[in-house]
């Protein structure tokens, strides 16, 4: 008993809620794989949960129980009824975000998607598919990207119907979202002489091994520029980054430039295929989540709004019930 | 030539706040209306030199300061001040403008030395920071941020060299009201940036440094209200707790931007 009493405290609320937020601190769960499934970090969240769960059933039965008290008595009790309400609102609040998160995390699905223009993707739990028709990057001048745009086809109960999937601008359809996450870009190179050239498709960060000799593909930039012609409002070309281990060279490969790697080889960076990058994913926790928000916004207003406005509280009215 | 305009603005600012800061801890230590009123005139001085650094600073960019560290920085000082302004307003004390008005120098003394070019400097924005939550979500941040350094600037003032100058005023009363308010526009601050998450990145949660230390901040001053209701609820203690709250505070927006990387790293 005396376990259960130091449990329910407000104490070991806070207690747990700090120690989730260590947990969070010193273990990376912003990898979408990784968060809850940790056993220490899920128990917490229960017994966090649990806590808030005792609280919030307590404050309910006490509020059933005013509301059947005569009609008198409830009304010259309405701001402090005021304050039980927005109190239960706060914690049942704060309880159905951390239940929403567990529900999405646990049955939620939730995958990242690479499509190239005219790949096909079935959504999850749903007969709908969808097609990338076309990626869209739009750049700033200094070569930043500055939007992501997947022209998509969704075909659903054979009806086919185009959308537009932006950062900050997910599409909902069937059950799931799906969200422009982020892109890549896939590299057109060629290596060779002038009697044999062999084509590659490569992403950055691999390695294209011809022969006894390889060629690491550091980075792609897509605006690249001598610094002082940039200072100039010199605009770039798209180029790739490589490192030549036989040379022990970094350059620059502009689109189109034919460069030397060894005495009678070449690359040139002949041209990018770039691909989109969606997260698609449900949502069963969702419902929670929102209610919890709108529960602990409005709780928190009414608490403080209750709070300092003199009324008779839930103890003078079990004195004044005892006396009935 | 705007770019000049907003680095006269810039330091003149810093150099007012530092100037009513001494005048206002003059006027603590020789109580008398000539340096506090000396002292009011360099707040409101900077305040008008700051206003003008965020007019430049939205003429050279053309969007509201809500972008970058150097922008957030100068909106919180500005905000501070205002705060202040009206807390000396309306509560007719000028006890805590010496450690306020330094407070508003800090923060403009630290994008001088950390990020100067920020000031001047125009960045793109990433596509995720081009959305309808961005200016609220970060407007409210700041609210919150400066009512909690009112609080505890407030609190500071009382518990360490003006405890005479706030007999009038019930300290915990008015620091309990300044953190609510602060703790309203916070948790307006982490509903509206976890809409915005979801929107962006497909999840309104991610325990992001940012996220993690927002809920810490969160939690102590929930922490401080829930004491509120018991026997040891004192001036000292609401004071305690609004100096303790900012020190989180500060660290969440300092630790998390300047030790830190995650998802809010964008400045």
């Amino acid at each position: 008993m005396k376990i259960f009493k130091s449990f329910k405290s407000m104490q070991s609320g806070f207690g747990l809620l700090l120690l989730i937020n260590l947990f969070a601190s010193f273990v990376d769960l912003s990898n979408s794989d990784a968060t809850y499934h940790l056993f220490g970090f899920y128990v917490l969240v229960i017994l966090f949960v649990m806590n808030l769960g005792i609280y919030v059933v307590n404050k309910f039965t006490r509020i059933i129980q005013l509301l059947k008290m005569s009609t008198e008595v409830r009304r010259t009790l309405h701001t402090g009824l005021g304050l039980q309400v927005s109190l239960f609102a706060v914690h049942a609040g704060i309880a159905l975000l951390f239940l929403g998160n567990m529900l999405d995390l646990s049955l939620g699905y939730n995958q990242r998607v690479e499509l190239k223009p005219g790949d096909m993707f079935t959504l999850p739990a749903s007969e709908t598919t969808l097609r990338l028709e076309d990626f869209v990057i739009d750049y700033y001048q200094d070569g930043s990207p500055s939007q992501y745009t997947s022209k998509v086809l969704v075909t659903e109960n054979n009806i086919e119907v185009p959308y537009e999937i932006t950062v900050n601008h997910p599409l909902a359809i069937s059950g799931s979202k799906m969200y422009q996450e982020s892109y890549g870009v896939s590299l057109n190179i060629e290596i060779g002489n002038d009697n044999n050239a062999k084509k590659y498709l490569v992403n950055p960060g691999e390695e294209v091994t011809f022969g006894d000799n390889k060629i690491e593909l550091i980075q792609y930039i897509p605006n690249f520029v001598q610094r002082e012609m940039r200072e100039k409002g010199i605009l770039g070309k798209p180029a790739v980054i490589y490192f030549s281990p036989a040379t022990n060279q970094t350059r620059a490969a502009v689109q189109g430039e034919k460069m030397k790697i060894s005495d009678n080889e070449y690359l040139i960076f002949t041209d990018k295929q770039a691909f989109t990058v969606l997260k698609v994913r449900t949502s069963p926790g969702m419902p929670c989540v929102e209610a919890g928000a709108v529960l602990l916004v409005i709780g928190i207003v009414g608490v403080f709004l209750f709070m300092n406005k003199k009324s008779i509280g839930f103890k003078e009215v079990y004195k004044d019930v005892a006396k009935q | 030539m705007i770019k000049m305009a907003i680095l006269a603005a810039f330091y003149c600012t810093i150099i007012t706040f530092f100037l009513s800061s001494i005048f206002y801890y003059v006027h603590a230590k020789n109580p008398g209306k000539t340096y506090g009123k000396i002292a009011a005139s360099f707040a409101v001085t900077g305040f008008v030199t700051n206003t003008m650094i965020l007019l430049f600073r939205a003429m050279l960019t053309g969007q509201g300061p809500f972008s970058t560290n150097v922008e957030f920085l100068t909106l919180l000082a500005w905000l501070c001040v205002l705060f202040y302004l009206v807390f000396e307003f309306s509560c007719k004390t000028q006890s805590a403008g010496f450690l306020m008005m330094f407070l508003a120098g800090v923060l403009l003394l630290f994008i001088a030395i950390v990020m100067p070019r920020g000031l001047v400097m125009v960045t793109f924005q990433p596509p995720v920071l081009k959305s309808m939550w961005l200016s609220s979500h970060v407007f409210t941040a700041v609210l919150a941020y400066g009512a909690f350094a009112l609080a505890a600037v407030v609190a500071a003032s009382y518990l360490f060299y003006a405890s005479k100058s706030f007999k009038g005023l019930n300290v915990k009363n008015t620091v309990y009201g300044i953190m609510v308010f602060g703790f309203i526009m916070l948790t307006v601050t982490i509903v509206l940036g976890a809409i915005w998450a979801e929107q962006a990145w497909g999840r309104y949660w991610s325990w992001d440094p940012k996220e993690i230390w927002s809920l810490i901040t969160w939690g102590t001053y929930a922490l401080c209200f829930h004491f509120r209701n018991s026997r040891q609820w004192s001036d000292k203690m609401a004071a305690a707790f609004a100096i303790g709250g900012f020190i989180v505070v500060l660290f969440t927006f300092f630790g998390v931007n300047f030790l830190m990387r995650g998802m809010h790293s964008y400045a």
